[in-house]
Parts: structure tokens; C-alpha cells; sequence
């Protein structure tokens, strides 16, 4: 994958409804990408990689050959997914219920007798 | 304290002396602090003398003392209490006296003797000396000197002393060498992560790689290079996927779970059509979509080519690949210089997409691969078609070494490309010949002309040339013009292999003629069906039913036919020109058409011969072009001529799926096999296509063999009120 290409999927992630931060750090910790204050940086870093060790060992526990790929924890106010990998983390906040405009087509009312499609173009 | 005048001398020196004790303020006064637990005595024991004394021999030494003796090997009593430890010195003097009656005395007396009468004589010697020399004793003295004594005229003390060397304290300190700390945990899935690492490299050193998660390189360690590493991408990409997934939670659980409760109460078995995501990128926009198709392996996987219809405006094509699991971006897009009109993935390699373009040429590309380049593209060295590709189709021949794929174009031609190692190689396999119809069906006559490069594949194609004008055999059908000069070659439209006889193909054509071919025998039609009035847009063969296949064109039309009839078994009036219809996988009666007025019409011939059991606008001010069902989901996937692919949720009336009937066990009988979904599914459309048309369950011997009763008027579509005969 070209390095614009990673730029440009990061940024399409920003746009995206809900998102709310975005954070990459490498393995020690020190964040490469960040949209959030310096503080904030520092908390998710510290805890997420922390809780990340624990939930990979608790994985591997149970079973040897398995491995953690995704982390996904829902709070009340938003949702955090981590990616962790031996080389880096990436973290992505984002409230999916958040009052904001979509960038997708508006949804259709699942009632019987289905509306069409705007045509907006 | 009483300060008394100074009264009396006596008095007055005792006063003062008093008055000094008292006054002086530095003297320490003593005070006595008794301990508390101090043990109080009487006075009389206060009193009391407790004498001390030295003595040398400790007191309480024993006087049994035994002690081993290693050379009598025996334990020895020891008189005397043990010897030197025993006694204590307390105090020690060497003295320098001697008893005058003892030996070193007398001896010390005798030397002291002897020394006085040898100076004594030598006093004498020197006086007598002396006295002949007549001098004094002193100056004899000085001329001889002492003898015994130093020499004090050249006598000199000489003293030397060493060089002392310079002492000096030299240090050095060396700065300490780097230290790093480092700390891990070792338990056993980390053991065998090492041990699994090392075999998978192992094993991917072998092999060569392929859609593994990307591991980051050494070289990309470090700031800027993770974040734009291949892993880092990945990671990306799934999270995109996750976020997206998110944001549309509902059109997600709706794709999933929700199913029409009112389907129930339709009459007649109507069902509707969900719909839920459109599909659409900013490349695409203001192009028409072309065609849509699903991946065999990956069925999320649906690739959709952008371009346009219209004559007069052309552009550039696109060719885009959406995942079901990420509906907000496509996975790849490929651009190209000409709008793409076709396209098809590889069933033998689901990562090969072949792409036909509106200058003729067609390319192919490699999913697999991120770049916008294509594996292989025609140009005119390696032929290319002259007009429009309007269908491409993959070869699935297990016997060919290189993969194939054919694509039919609108200058009359069927060509076959093969991918060799590093170029397309074009083969015409079919010329469409142009004829012209007298009355009925009929075989028509082809000539496979020396167009392309290189002959067709078949024997049979040869010199046939001018002489099989001449040879047309069927009655009635004249060839526009003879003596084999090609006058015009038909402009084939859409073209489909059927899936059980793989060398046998249908091709629809600009004139509205079908004909059925054989890549086996390429000189001739098979056979040539009055197909529609207006260029046919889409030919399918039914996925189920080896002789079924389905047209629909812009004759507002779609028929359904039997390979063996030249009549269409049954024929659906719709209001517009239909752009494409397609089968579904699930079952053999339902089938979907999308016309030119927005709609879909969704029909099952199972519960209603001539009716749709679903009409629907799904678009309000474009065209929709082109049609697909997934293979594994319920959804329909709908392209239009405003650059969007809506997929559609198929409520549950749409879905009929019939159960495969429980063969009933008769007594004794083992039980037999219950039917597969094959013979089921083939059961009923053939049972639909009696009801709609005697001849349909007509066995036919060979595969080419022509029909019994040619020129039926009217294709008896039951009590069909919309069949139309053309």
C-alpha cells in the first residue's frame, strides 16, 4: 500500500460519521498520529496499550495458538477500537450515535412499501 | 544563703573563702540520681570490707586438667593446672642487675679487669715513650694518634642517600558502558509464538506470499514509516471497515435480520424490495454503469464498470470493486482511457477480471495487486476489436494450460484471448454472419472469415468460407449476399455459455436475432431464433436448466425460451426497454429485470406465471442498466445510469425457496435418496414450462438436433393475456 494511500484512508476515517479521534503510537508508546490534546494522547496510550497486553494474554491463556487482532470496547459515550500490532497501535474513537450529518445516503424507513432512492447527482 | 558584713580578720578570712566556694558559679555540683531499681544496702553492709587481691595463678583454674596426647595416643593428666595459660602476668621487667657471685658477673668483672690493665699498660708504654723523646705525653700522642681509635685526620662520615622516587597517585575512571534495561515476560504462548514465527517464515520462504497480514519490514520501523507500512495500512483499512460498520449500525441489522412481516399478508405472494446502500464513488460520478458482477469466491466482493451508453459522449472508464463490508469506498479502482462496457471475474482464478472497453480493446486485471495498471491489455498488435465490447465471458477449461476468456463486440466478431506469459493472444472464434429471415426458423449460415489474427481454433472452419454460403441447407433462411464475400457481420450485443454444455453458447445481436452457437463448430449457427424486434440487451442461461435461457431487449420485452423450440416459451410485456434481467441462484423460477423507467420487476414463475411478484422504483430520474444477485445473500444489486449500484434487501415472499420433498418410505423398501436441489429445482421449471408450453417437455435425441414442428403460431403461454408473438 502506497503512503498516500494510507493518508488518504486516514483522513476518509476522519470524515466518517461519529469519529471522534484518531490515534496511532508505535510500540514504545509514543504517538506518531494523534487528533486529540497532548493529555488525552497520553491517557489513551498509557491505558489502551496496557489493557491491550492484558487482553492478548488473557486470549493467549485460554488458548496458545490464538492472537489478538481486534479490540473493540463500547462505553456509554463512545466507542474505542485499537488495532494493536508488535510495531504499533492504532486507536479510533467514535460516537456512532452521534447527532451529526451522514456522509452515506440517508436510510430508507423499513416499513412495508419501500421508498426510492434520491437522486441527488 | 546569708550575706554576712565583714567583720573580724579570722572571721573575715573565713567568711571570704566561704563566700569563694560559694560564689564561684562554674563548679559542677554533683548530684546523685539513684536508678530505681537500685538495690539499697544496710549501712553495715556498706561498711563492710570486700577484699580484693592479684594474685598470679588464676584461682579458679582446675587442677584436673586431662588432655589428649597424640604420640601416646592417650589422654595424659596435665599436674598443674595447664601450664603457660594459666599463669597471668601482671607485670614484667627485665632487669639489668646481676648477683656479684654469679657467673656473667665474674665474667663481666674479669673483662672490665683485663680492659683497665691493658690501658693501664699502654699508658705506661706511652710514658716510657714519652719520656725517651723526650716530650710530653700529649704530644706523643698526637704523633702517633690513637691507634685503637679513629683516624681523625682523613676520617669523614659519609652519608648518601637514595633518590627517593616522586610517588604520586594516578586514577582514571571509565564512564560506564551503556546499560539498557530490558524486561519481558516469558510464558508459553509466548514460547510458541516465537516457535510459530520461525516455522511461518520458514514456510512462507517456500512459498511464495499471498494474502497474508502484512508483517512490518525492519525498514519501515521507526516515526513516519509505521504509520505508512503496509501492516499500518491494513490495520487502517479493517478499522474503516469497523467505523463504517458503526455509523450504519441499522442498515447493517436491517442487511442481516430484517424480514417483511407483511409479506405474510400479501396477496398473491407480492414481496418488496429493501433498499440499502448505494454504492458510488467520486470517480464515477456522471457515468453509467455498465456492469455488475459478483466475485465467485468472495461473494462481498462485487465489481462494478463505469461508462457510458451514449454515443456522442464518451469519457473515461472506471472499474471499481466494492465489498459488501465496506459500502462508504471501494476496495480498488482502475481507470482506463475508454469507457469500460463489460466485465467478468475469473471462476478458476476469482482474482482475474477481465474488462471490455468501448475502443475495442479488453484488459485484464489482477485484483490481488493494489496498482491501477492492468495484468494485460490488447492494443492493436495483439488485435482488437473494432467496435465496442459489449460482454466478456471467462473459459473454465481445465485443460488449457493459460487462462481464456471470450468477448463478443459489435463488428460481428467472437473472439477468444489467451493469456500467455506476456501477452493476449486474439482468436476469432465466431463471425456473426448477417442473414436475413424468410418466414420461421432455420439454420443460418456463417462464415468464419479471415478477420483477426490467426484462423479459428475449429477444424471445421477452413475453407469453408464463400462455399458454405452456398451450402445453407435450411429452408428458408437466405444469406444476404453469397459467393462469401462478407457483406456485414452482425453486431453481437450480449453472449452467454451454458453452464452444462460448456461449448454451446447463445449470442444476442444489435438486429435482434439470437443464435445459438457452438465452439465447436464454428462455421455454422446452430440454430437461429426470431429472437426480438429491437437489439437484445442481456442472454442468460438458467442456472438450473440446461436448456432454459432468458432474453430481455429494448423491445420492451423479456422471453423466456427452450433452447430446442425456435419459439419463445414465454414472453413478459414491460413498459420500457429492459436493461438487463438475471437469474437467481436460489431458485429456478425467480428471475429479475431492471428497465429503463427505474423499476426492477422481480418475478417467480412458481407462483405466477405472468405477473411480477414485485415491481419497484428504485431510482427516480436514471435508467437502471444492469442487474446481479449475490450469491450468498439476499440482496440484489442494481446499477444505474447516474453512477450508482444500489443493493436491495429481497423480502421474504421474493425469497421462495421450495423444501425438497421427503420421499415417503414404502414398506420394506429401504429409504431412498431424498432428490438433490438440482433435480428440484430442474422439476419445477419444468413443470412451469409445461404448463406454459406443450413443446417444452418435448425430448429432443442430439443436443443440435433441429426441432419437430417448426412455425407454430403464437407461443401458447397458457392462458397468457401479455404474450406477444413476434
Amino acid at each position: 500500500m502506497a503512503a498516500s494511500e494510507v493518508e488518504e484512508t486516514l483522513k476518509r476515517l476522519q470524515s466518517h460519521k461519529g469519529v471522534e479521534a484518531i490515534l496511532i503510537v508505535n510500540h514504545d508508546g509514543v504517538p506518531l498520529r494523534s487528533t486529540m490534546t497532548v493529555e488525552q494522547t497520553k491517557k489513551y496510550a498509557e491505558h489502551m496499550s496496557s489493557l491491550c497486553s492484558i487482553a492478548r494474554s488473557a486470549v493467549k491463556q485460554v488458548d496458545g495458538t490464538n492472537d489478538l487482532t481486534f479490540l473493540r470496547v463500547r462505553t456509554t459515550k463512545n466507542e474505542v477500537m485499537i488495532a494493536p500490532d508488535k510495531e504499533f497501535m492504532l486507536i479510533v474513537v467514535q460516537n456512532p450515535h452521534a447527532e451529526d450529518t451522514a456522509t452515506v445516503a440517508p436510510l430508507a424507513t423499513a416499513a412495508a412499501g419501500a421508498s426510492a432512492f434520491d437522486d441527488d447527482e | 544563703m546569708a550575706s554576712t558584713k565583714p567583720s573580724g580578720g579570722g572571721t573575715r578570712r573565713k567568711t571570704r573563702a566561704r563566700r569563694a566556694v560559694d560564689e564561684v558559679p562554674d563548679v559542677p555540683r554533683q548530684e546523685f540520681v539513684r536508678p530505681a531499681n537500685q538495690e539499697s544496702l544496710t549501712p553495715a553492709q556498706l561498711a563492710e570490707d570486700v577484699p580484693r587481691s592479684l594474685m598470679a595463678k588464676d584461682p579458679n583454674l582446675r587442677s584436673n586438667i586431662v588432655c589428649y596426647s597424640f604420640a601416646d595416643n592417650a589422654f595424659k593428666h596435665i599436674p598443674g593446672g595447664g601450664g603457660d595459660d594459666s599463669v597471668v602476668f601482671h607485670f614484667v621487667m627485665e632487669g639489668c642487675l646481676l648477683h656479684k657471685d654469679g657467673d656473667e658477673a665474674a665474667s663481666q668483672l674479669a673483662a672490665e679487669k683485663s680492659v683497665r690493665e691493658d690501658l693501664r699498660a699502654r699508658r705506661r708504654a706511652l710514658e716510657a715513650r714519652a719520656q725517651e723523646a723526650g716530650k710530653t705525653v700529649a704530644e706523643v700522642e698526637e704523633e702517633e694518634g690513637d691507634a685503637g681509635g679513629r683516624n681523625q685526620f682523613n676520617f669523614s662520615e659519609r652519608a648518601a642517600q637514595t633518590y627517593a622516587p616522586l610517588m604520586r597517585d594516578r586514577g582514571i575512571s571509565t564512564a560506564p558502558p551503556e546499560t539498557l534495561e530490558f524486561g519481558a515476560t516469558a510464558s508459553r504462548w509466548e514460547a510458541y509464538d516465537c516457535y510459530r514465527a520461525e516455522f511461518e517464515r520458514l514456510k512462507s520462504e517456500e512459498e511464495s506470499g499471498g494474502l497474508a497480514r502484512p508483517v512490518l519490514r525492519p525498514e519501515e520501523r521507526g516515526g513516519e514509516a509505521t504509520v505508512h507500512s503496509a501492516a499500518c495500512g491494513w490495520s487502517l483499512k479493517l478499522l474503516e471497515r469497523m467505523v463504517v460498520q458503526n455509523a450504519q449500525d441499522e442498515l447493517f441489522s436491517d442487511f442481516r435480520f430484517w424480514e417483511d412481516e407483511s409479506d405474510m399478508y400479501k396477496p398473491g405472494g407480492m414481496g418488496t424490495l429493501l433498499p440499502l446502500w448505494r454504492f458510488s464513488d467520486a470517480r464515477a460520478k456522471r457515468k453509467m454503469v455498465t456492469a455488475v458482477d459478483t466475485n465467485p469466491r468472495y461473494p462481498d466482493l462485487v465489481a462494478v464498470s463505469y461508462g457510458s451508453y451514449d454515443f456522442m459522449r464518451q469519457g473515461t472508464g472506471v472499474v471499481a470493486v466494492y465489498s459488501l463490508k465496506n459500502p462508504a469506498f471501494p476496495e480498488f479502482v482502475y481507470t482506463m482511457d475508454s469507457g469500460a462496457m463489460c466485465l467478468a471475474f475469473s471462476p478458476a482464478q476469482p482474482s482475474l477480471l477481465a474488462v471490455g472497453c468501448y475502443d475495442g480493446t479488453v484488459r485484464v486485471y489482477d485484483v490481488r495487486k493494489g496498482e491501477d495498471r492492468p495484468l494485460y491489455a490488447s492494443d492493436i498488435r495483439s488485435g482488437k476489436h473494432t467496435d465496442p465490447v459489449w460482454g466478456v465471458r471467462w473459459q473454465s477449461d481445465p485443460m488449457a494450460k493459460d487462462a481464456t476468456f471470450v468477448s463478443i463486440s459489435t463488428d460481428g466478431r467472437v473472439a477468444s484471448w489467451v493469456l500467455s506469459k506476456n501477452e493476449l493472444q486474439m482468436e476469432t472464434l465466431v463471425s456473426l454472419k448477417l442473414v436475413q429471415s424468410a418466414a420461421g426458423g432455420g439454420d443460418g449460415a456463417a462464415g468464419s472469415g479471415p478477420a483477426g489474427a490467426g484462423a479459428a481454433s475449429a477444424a471445421g472452419a477452413g475453407g469453408a468460407g464463400g462455399a458454405a454460403a452456398g451450402g445453407a441447407a435450411g429452408a428458408g433462411m437466405v444469406v444476404a449476399d453469397d459467393e462469401g464475400t462478407l457483406t456485414g457481420l452482425a453486431g453481437g450485443c450480449c453472449f452467454d455459455f451454458n453452464p452444462f454444455a460448456p461449448h454451446l453458447f447463445l449470442v444476442g445481436t444489435e438486429e435482434g436475432r439470437l443464435h445459438k452457437c457452438s465452439k465447436a463448430y464454428t462455421g455454422q449457427y446452430l440454430e437461429t431464433y426470431e429472437g426480438h424486434s429491437m437489439a437484445v440487451y442481456a442472454v442468460k442461461w438458467s442456472p438450473f436448466h440446461e436448456r432454459v435461457f432468458l432474453t430481455c431487449s429494448a423491445d420492451w420485452t423479456v422471453k423466456l425460451w427452450d433452447h430446442m423450440t425456435p419459439r419463445a416459451v414465454a414472453v413478459f410485456d414491460l413498459e420500457t426497454a429492459v436493461g438487463d434481467v438475471a437469474w437467481a441462484p436460489y431458485s429456478s423460477t425467480v428471475f429479475a429485470a431492471v428497465a429503463a423507467n427505474g423499476k426492477a420487476y422481480v418475478f417467480d414463475l412458481d407462483v405466477d406465471k405472468h405477473d411480477e411478484r414485485c415491481v419497484q422504483k428504485i431510482v427516480k430520474k436514471a435508467k437502471l442498466t444492469h442487474a446481479a444477485f449475490s450469491a450468498t445473500d439476499p440482496i440484489l444489486l442494481v446499477g444505474d445510469s447516474s453512477g450508482h449500484v444500489n443493493s436491495l434487501k429481497l423480502s421474504p415472499n421474493l425469497r421462495r425457496i421450495t423444501d425438497i420433498p421427503v420421499p415417503e418410505v414404502k414398506k420394506g423398501e429401504a429409504a431412498p435418496q431424498p432428490p438433490s436441489r438440482l433435480e428440484v429445482e430442474v422439476g419445477k421449471l419444468n413443470a412451469v414450462m409445461l404448463a406454459m408450453d406443450v413443446r417444452a417437455a418435448v425430448p429432443i435425441d442430439s443436443v443440435t438436433g433441429k426441432t419437430v414442428a417448426p412455425a407454430k403460431a403464437g407461443a401458447g403461454a397458457g392462458a397468457g393475456a401479455a404474450a406477444a408473438v413476434p
